[in-house]
């Protein structure tokens, strides 16, 4: 039994870790702006509308972003090095100035932010599908199995062909341009290697200690910075899964309500609401958890359902 | 297969630097096609941008491109399927341009690899964590992060089959056809990488049950 379980968890893991492949989709605008900066964009009044809702929003307004858009067929070579030259400033001042880059995004005048980071403040409409189910299904189940390993590895991939099936576009539901915006204001120390610093950002949160520590009033509590980061984020809710842990159910939805209230586009609700929900539990506030779960199905992907789910039903109901 | 180049060893054996042509194209008069194309060529440029963006965006990505990169990696990309146009084949466009994007991703990587060892081995920092790891399950960002460490941690060669295979969903013989490699190997390679991603579930769960002991 503890090895099916255990067997169930690896590939829990598994498909979480494959199904985030998912999160690789453009921004809307930079197709437009690829094609306006290549000379093939639908003339050049196509190449500036499309390009500039990003621009004239963010101002990028550096030499090279400006003709860039302005004469896009002619002369494209000379454009094109000079925005790789202009990328190649931006990368350093971006480097120099992480935050207030994110600030207000007027800013960005200043760092001569070029086109390709200006439109990836566009919103983004959900629609990208990273790899069309039906054709991965198709592919998959035509698969040469036998050129793969036989055995476990087989019987592991057959298990993953419905990875993309849980909703694909269910996942793109959560608030997709927050995770970009939240990502985006992390991208100013990413620009080399956003791994790196993404490793640097999570595990580094300050664990049991201020500003987080689970001894620590909530009401004075307060992400280190004051726009919402990625980070920021990651650290409320690793701080209210601590106060969980530690059995201080009421703490960890004291900062539940905060990350709500400072994170209302957070990227991580969904993640907040599976706490909220563990948290009210281990309050012994079942009724509110399950009517709490009964609000956010349909509003959140399957897998976080899921795991609601099965938090309510290991919790004992009230007599 | 056979019979048709591979745009990958084109791409790679080419002698030209990306970089310094775009310097030197700034201004020189001669030019060839890329920049003097006519209608048709333009139109079959924008064909190919409006169609397989998406896919390069996300296989430069997949391919080791930092995030923040990755626009410029793809624009860059087509610009060089911009100059070479006449060279891809009808019908082979999408490998062409697959071909293009391992090219620029390796660039990438060796910079950003560089950048890594300069500020020191993070490695799998992450497996520190002292929370279960059940709860981090549900952090997408979190899961793509690790992804990309095991993805960083395969060679290229492997990578490629790897992404191709298990993101893009494509058979072993169309992987084959693409790459240029024999099935056999890419079969191999695929397996490599996944023994390799079963060795890192089985580091995640060792680490949740850790958690959940504590």
């Amino acid at each position: 039994m503890k090895t099916t379980s255990k067997g169930s968890d690896a590939l829990r893991i598994r498909r979480a870790l494959l199904a985030s492949f998912d999160e690789d989709v453009p921004a809307s605008g930079a197709k437009d702006l690829a094609m306006a900066a290549l000379g093939v964009a639908l003339g050049p009044a196509a190449a500036s509308s499309a390009a500039s809702g990003a621009l004239a929003q963010s101002k990028a307004t550096s030499g090279s972003a400006a003709s860039l858009t302005a004469s896009a067929a002619p002369k494209v070579g000379a454009i094109v090095a000079l925005k790789w030259f202009g990328l190649g400033l931006l990368g350093g001042a971006a480097v120099m100035v992480p935050t207030r880059f994110y600030d207000g995004g007027r800013d960005r005048k200043e760092a001569a932010a070029p086109p390709a980071v200006a439109v990836r403040e566009a919103p983004r409409p959900p629609t990208f599908a990273v790899a069309a189910s039906p054709e991965r299904h198709a592919i998959e189940s035509e698969e040469p199995v036998g050129e793969l390993a036989p055995g476990p590895s087989i019987a592991a991939s057959s298990g993953e062909a419905d990875r993309h099936g849980p909703s694909p576009s269910a996942a793109k539901t959560v608030p997709t341009n927050a995770v970009r915006e939240a990502t985006r204001a992390q991208q100013d120390d990413r620009m080399t290697s956003p791994l790196v610093s993404d490793r640097a950002t999570v595990p580094t949160a300050p664990r049991g200690s201020a500003p987080l520590g689970s001894t620590m009033d909530p009401t004075e509590a307060r992400p280190k910075s004051s726009t919402p980061t990625l980070g920021a984020e990651i650290e409320w809710l690793d701080a209210a899964r601590r106060a969980l842990s530690e059995g201080n159910a009421p703490h960890a939805l004291a900062l539940l309500n905060r990350y709500a209230r400072d994170f209302s586009q957070g990227a991580m609700r969904p993640e907040a609401d599976v706490l909220r929900v563990q948290a009210l539990i281990q309050a012994q506030r079942r009724e509110e958890a399950a009517r709490l779960a009964q609000e956010l199905t349909g509003t959140l992907p399957d897998r976080y359902v899921e795991k609601i789910r099965a938090l309510l039903e290991q919790s004992p109901r009230p007599r | 297969m056979t019979e048709l180049a591979s745009p990958i060893e084109e791409e790679l054996d080419g002698p030209e630097d990306l970089g310094e042509s775009e310097t030197d194209d700034s201004g020189s008069a001669d030019e060839p096609a890329a920049f003097d194309r006519d209608a048709r060529s333009r139109a079959r440029l924008r064909t190919l941008i409006d169609r397989h963006f998406n896919f390069v965006w996300r296989s430069v990505r997949r391919l080791g491109v930092p995030e923040a990169g990755v626009d410029d990696a793809t624009q860059q990309v087509f610009w060089t399927a911009a100059r070479k146009l006449d060279a891809i084949v009808p019908g082979r466009e999408k490998s062409f341009l697959f071909g293009v994007a391992v090219r620029i991703a390796s660039d990438a990587r060796r910079v950003s690899n560089r950048q890594r060892r300069r500020e020191g081995s993070a490695e799998l920092e992450i497996f520190s964590h002292p929370d279960p790891l059940a709860d981090e399950l549900v952090d997408r960002k979190r899961m793509r992060a690790l992804l990309d460490e095991f993805l960083d941690d395969l060679s290229i060669e492997v990578r490629t089959a790897y992404v191709l295979y298990e993101a893009e969903g494509m058979t072993v013989p169309e992987i084959a056809d693409w790459i240029q490699v024999p099935p056999g190997t890419v079969a191999s390679r695929i397996r490599l990488a996944r023994k390799r991603l079963d060795q890192l579930v089985e580091r995640l769960q060792s680490v949740g049950d850790r958690g959940e002991k504590a």
